[in-house]
């Protein structure tokens, strides 16, 4: 190869670098926009919805310690901008004509959605999420029964900015009652492996914050119900993301705490029906207790009495959710992994979910006795 | 019309009759023609006469002046060559006669003032003349005057030398001069560079053979402790100027043998000292050879650094990253020749180089040697850790601020962004703007006086960060990053490996403008693929890394025990690879000390 030919080469090779390379749109990140939550509310037309952009002001940036609580600054803290539209790439539009800077969506924290989004909008807006590229598919989604930009436009004397308060309660998985957080990526793929469907945190504003101790479930985008704060418990249970749930027995007027252990789904098919049995096995700790001095036999006792609840309360919410034909636990999931042809045989799941008999075995052992967890 | 024409003029024209010639010839001619030729030569000569008398008036005075000074030099320069000529034949051999010798020496080096030409008598009753030439301030006057000339003109065996001429130099070696190291020289070209390197010529009078006395005293610096390599708890000792001292350093360290010292003398005009060094037995006769030959091929006017010729010794000479490793202290060079490697010295260059020197070789320091293993091993950690940060800090921050801000935790994208709140520049800006100050300020501190440039160091290193930051053309977080770059990349004990990476720092900093975190990768993989390209002597610069070697990954990274180090490096094929034995460790037994003392308790009990 002659020293020209090799130029040549050279010179095309970094053209052609260059020419993929981003520099050309590059930006310092106080050029652009820091978009930290979206917020998704149906619109008042048909086949529409809102958009909520929200980003910190300059002012709240400079005067922030990032991770820190609230200053309580009278000032504010963040700003909106609202777009609306049949599709994600029109609100962004929308809002991207509102501000000076770039929007940019690399940086984003939460996705609120509101319940009362239509499963069209809803796979839309996912469909859409997935699609930009700087999103890295790891922002914490949210569910509201109220307006979503109410919810962001909350705040909390916990963190400076709505999102950091959702970024640091999901963050630590043992720091709540129930291991709640649920990714981008998580939500989208159980909407994606046939078999189970996908729950949501839901979240409602409070006098002093938020509160986050339900359930939104969904199947197929679709909004179906809202457990309560007790069926969240048990929910939890069977997930396995329970670490803080926590049982009071007026009989002993025991309290046992810190409820939390492993959940082992299997499933089997005999003589053509679908059996699912969860293994509960779980450890507890005592809170309090009628005599001080208890014994190992009314701590046998109430370790039963615990197991028994537990059980009894995961079959209603086992049944109700069969009679919803949500499958939260993804029991289908677990029959196509572990019986894969019988599984093909029960297409759609959602027929043949509510027959599946669904046996609970839960074990409750109080092996920390009074300590404080 | 320069000098030289007009000497090639005056040369080139044939000289006139002498008076007796013209006078005779005057009277010889017999013929018409022959009277017609002589005039038209007359008027030829009187013609050019005219013409050089035309020149001569047209100059200064003082260039008239030196004209003939220089017309006289130049005849009696020639008439001490007629003489050598008539005696040997050759203008290149001493004739034996004093006179001759200085008037040549009187009229070539003599000319300048700090040769020294010593006319003197050998003998008190009886006497021979005698010639001692001497190069004034790199001679020892002592040995000289006292050990020379002093015992010569009162040797009373003169006659002995008058019956021997030709072996009188040899007599006066045995008999007379003490000096430790005397030699016998005959060629002028080989006795001039002699003289001019420090050494005593003494010509006798009817002797062919001259000596070489060695009286050489250079002015030198003392062993001082090393500036640019220090050590904590190492030898104190770095190299001088003088090639000698930095042999006497080595030999000191191994005093066997087998060390050997191969002189060499490069550049036409310097006639440098160059000591070619390596350890017989141990080091591999290809390199040493190799080296010698690559050596003898170049050709050099003058040898002013030893670094004109690491050019010769490196494979690859146009590479950023240094083949040749310099070192100024003698400990480290004499444990690179007992590992096995060759050593060059350079005479007037205070730094000695070894090859074949690998990339870990300029990241190992005395202080890895001299204290525990977990030191070593902690030391070279931190001087990569160091290089990394060095490296790759202002980089990353370049493409994480511009490029990639998505792969930041959002905290501390929402701190940046608050530090870079009213800054009118990019990133990458930052960063030039910074770094070209650290370069100012490492400039300036070097070239000053040395207390002053710790005082503008700090001051201005304080002042001018304060005060970009408070100006708003930088970050603070910047300052931050910049001092832990500065820092990071001087931490490579070899200055000469610094500079490397200061140069492929703006590489990596385009790299990471242009394509982000990529770019870094991109950059970072293209470096490593160009340190795994490389090799000098056949030995890869990137060993033990690349090509693996798990034996000498032992005194890589980190530094394993003495105890691992039984065998030298693999990558320099030396002859002998085994370095230490390590003995077989009997149980001790019980010490006497142990019983004296029980018993002793026994007693008191």
């Amino acid at each position: 190869m002659t020293t020209s030919n090799l130029l040549i080469r050279i010179t095309l090779m970094m053209g052609l670098t260059l020419s993929l390379s981003a520099c050309w749109d590059n930006r310092p990140i106080n050029d652009r926009m820091l978009v930290l939550s979206m917020g998704f509310d149906p619109a008042h037309k048909a086949h529409q919805y809102q958009v909520t952009f929200q980003a910190p002001t300059p002012s709240a940036t400079a005067s922030s310690d990032a991770g820190g609580g609230s200053s309580g600054s009278s000032g504010m803290e963040v700003f909106d901008v609202k777009g609306t539209g049949p599709d994600l790439a029109a609100t962004f539009s929308q809002a991207q004509a509102q501000v000076s800077k770039d929007l940019f969506l690399g940086q984003l924290i939460l996705l609120a959605i509101s319940t009362k989004l239509p499963p069209g909008e809803l796979a839309s807006i996912m469909n859409s999420l997935t699609r930009i590229g700087t999103l890295d598919k790891t922002p914490f989604v949210i569910a509201t029964n109220q307006s979503a930009t109410q919810v962001l436009e909350h705040t909390s004397p916990q963190a400076r900015f709505p999102c950091f308060y959702f970024l640091t309660l999901f963050s630590c998985p043992t720091c709540q009652t129930d291991s709640l957080g649920v990714r981008l990526w998580q939500f989208l793929s159980r909407e994606a492996t046939p078999g189970v469907d996908a729950f949501l945190p839901v979240v409602s504003t409070a006098p002093q914050g938020f509160t986050t101790d339900t359930v939104a479930l969904y199947r197929k985008y679709r909004y179906v119900t809202t457990l309560s704060p007790k069926e969240t418990q048990i929910f939890g249970i069977l997930e396995g993301i329970s670490h803080k749930a926590n049982f009071y027995f007026p009989r002993w007027q025991a309290d046992i705490r810190a409820v939390s252990g492993g959940s082992h789904l299997s499933t089997a098919v005999i003589h053509g029906k679908v059996h699912a049995t969860i293994n509960l096995r779980l450890t507890a700790t005592l809170a309090s207790i009628g005599s001080v001095t208890e014994d190992a036999q009314e701590l046998s006792m109430v370790a039963q009495a615990a197991s028994k609840r537990i059980t009894d309360d995961a079959r209603r919410l086992i049944k109700k959710t069969q009679a919803l034909d949500v499958d939260p636990l993804g029991i289908g999931r677990m029959l196509s992994w572990q019986h894969p042809r019988s599984y093909a045989q029960y297409l759609p799941w959602h027929q043949e979910y509510p027959k599946v008999d669904v046996t609970v075995h839960c074990t409750v052992t109080i092996n920390k006795m009074g300590d404080i967890k | 019309m320069g000098w030289f024409d007009i000497f090639r003029r005056r040369s080139d024209r044939k000289d006139p009759p002498s008076s007796t010639q013209t006078v005779l010839d005057h009277k010889a001619p017999t013929s018409r023609n022959e009277a017609i030729d002589h005039a038209v030569e007359t008027v030829n000569s009187a013609t050019t006469a005219q013409e050089t008398l035309k020149i001569i008036l047209d100059l200064h005075l003082n260039v008239l002046r030196d004209l003939i000074s220089e017309t006289q030099t130049f005849q009696k320069r020639l008439e001490a060559f007629t003489q050598d000529l008539e005696t040997r034949l050759s203008l290149n051999t001493f004739s034996g006669q004093v006179d001759a010798a200085y008037d040549r020496l009187k009229n070539t080096i003599g000319q300048s003032p700090d040769i020294i030409l010593r006319r003197f008598y050998i003998g008190r009753k009886q006497q021979i003349p005698a010639l001692l030439v001497c190069e004034d301030g790199l001679s020892d006057n002592q040995m000289i005057d006292q050990d020379t000339i002093y015992l010569l003109q009162r040797f009373e065996n003169v006659q002995s030398l008058k019956e021997n001429p030709a072996i009188a130099h040899q007599i006066v070696h045995d008999s007379v001069v003490s000096i430790g190291h005397a030699t016998v020289e005959t060629q002028w070209s080989k006795l001039l560079i002699d003289v001019m390197g420090g050494n005593t010529l003494v010509f006798i009078d009817g002797c062919l053979e001259v000596l070489v006395l060695d009286t050489v005293k250079y002015p030198a610096r003392a062993i001082e402790q090393p500036t640019t390599e220090r050590a904590v708890k190492g030898p104190q000792e770095s190299f001088n100027e003088v090639i000698l001292t930095q042999m006497n350093l080595i030999r000191r360290r191994i005093k066997g043998p087998a060390l050997s010292f191969e002189p060499l003398v490069m550049g036409e005009l310097s006639n440098t000292s160059i000591i070619v060094a390596h350890v017989q037995g141990v080091a591999n006769p290809a390199i040493v050879l190799a080296v010698k030959e690559r050596l003898a091929s170049l050709t050099l006017a003058n040898v002013e650094y030893g670094n004109e010729l690491s050019s010769v010794l490196s494979d690859n000479p146009s590479s950023l990253f240094p083949q040749v490793r310099f070192s100024e202290r003698a400990d480290i060079i004499a444990r690179d020749l007992a590992l096995g490697k060759v050593a060059i010295l350079v005479d007037n260059t205070p730094y000695a180089m070894t090859v074949p020197s690998t990339f870990m070789d300029f990241y190992q320091t005395t202080d890895d040697y001299t204290g525990s293993f977990w030191e070593g091993s902690l030391q070279r950690l931190i001087r990569f850790i160091g290089l990394f940060i060095g490296l790759l800090m202002p980089p990353l921050y370049v493409a994480l601020i511009s490029v990639d801000p998505e792969l930041l935790p959002t905290r501390l994208v929402i701190t940046i962004e608050a530090s870079r709140l009213g800054i009118p520049f990019p990133p990458i800006f930052e960063v030039i703007i910074m770094w070209t100050i650290i370069e100012i300020l490492r400039e300036a501190a070097i070239r000053l006086p040395k207390g002053l440039s710790t005082t503008l160091g700090t001051v201005g290193a304080i002042v001018v960060g304060t005060a970009v930051v408070k100006a708003a053309i930088v970050s603070d977080l910047m300052i931050v990053i910049i001092t832990l770059t500065a820092l990071g990349l001087f931490t490579s004990p070899v200055y000469s490996m610094a500079t490397p990476w200061r140069v492929l720092f703006w590489f990596v900093i385009i790299a990471s403008y242009f394509f982000g975190t990529y770019g870094i990768i991109l950059a970072v993989v293209g470096i490593i693929a160009h340190l795994a390209s490389l090799e000098n002597f056949n030995v890869p610069y990137f060993s033990p890394f690349g090509p693996l070697n798990l034996r000498d990954l032992k005194d890589s990274m980190v530094r394993f025990p003495y105890s691992a180090f039984k065998k030298r490096p693999a990558y320099l094929a030396t002859v002998n690879p085994v370095q230490r034995t390590e003995p077989q460790r009997t149980p001790m037994p019980h010490p006497p000390m142990v019983s004296m003392q029980r018993e002793r308790l026994d007693d008191d009990v």
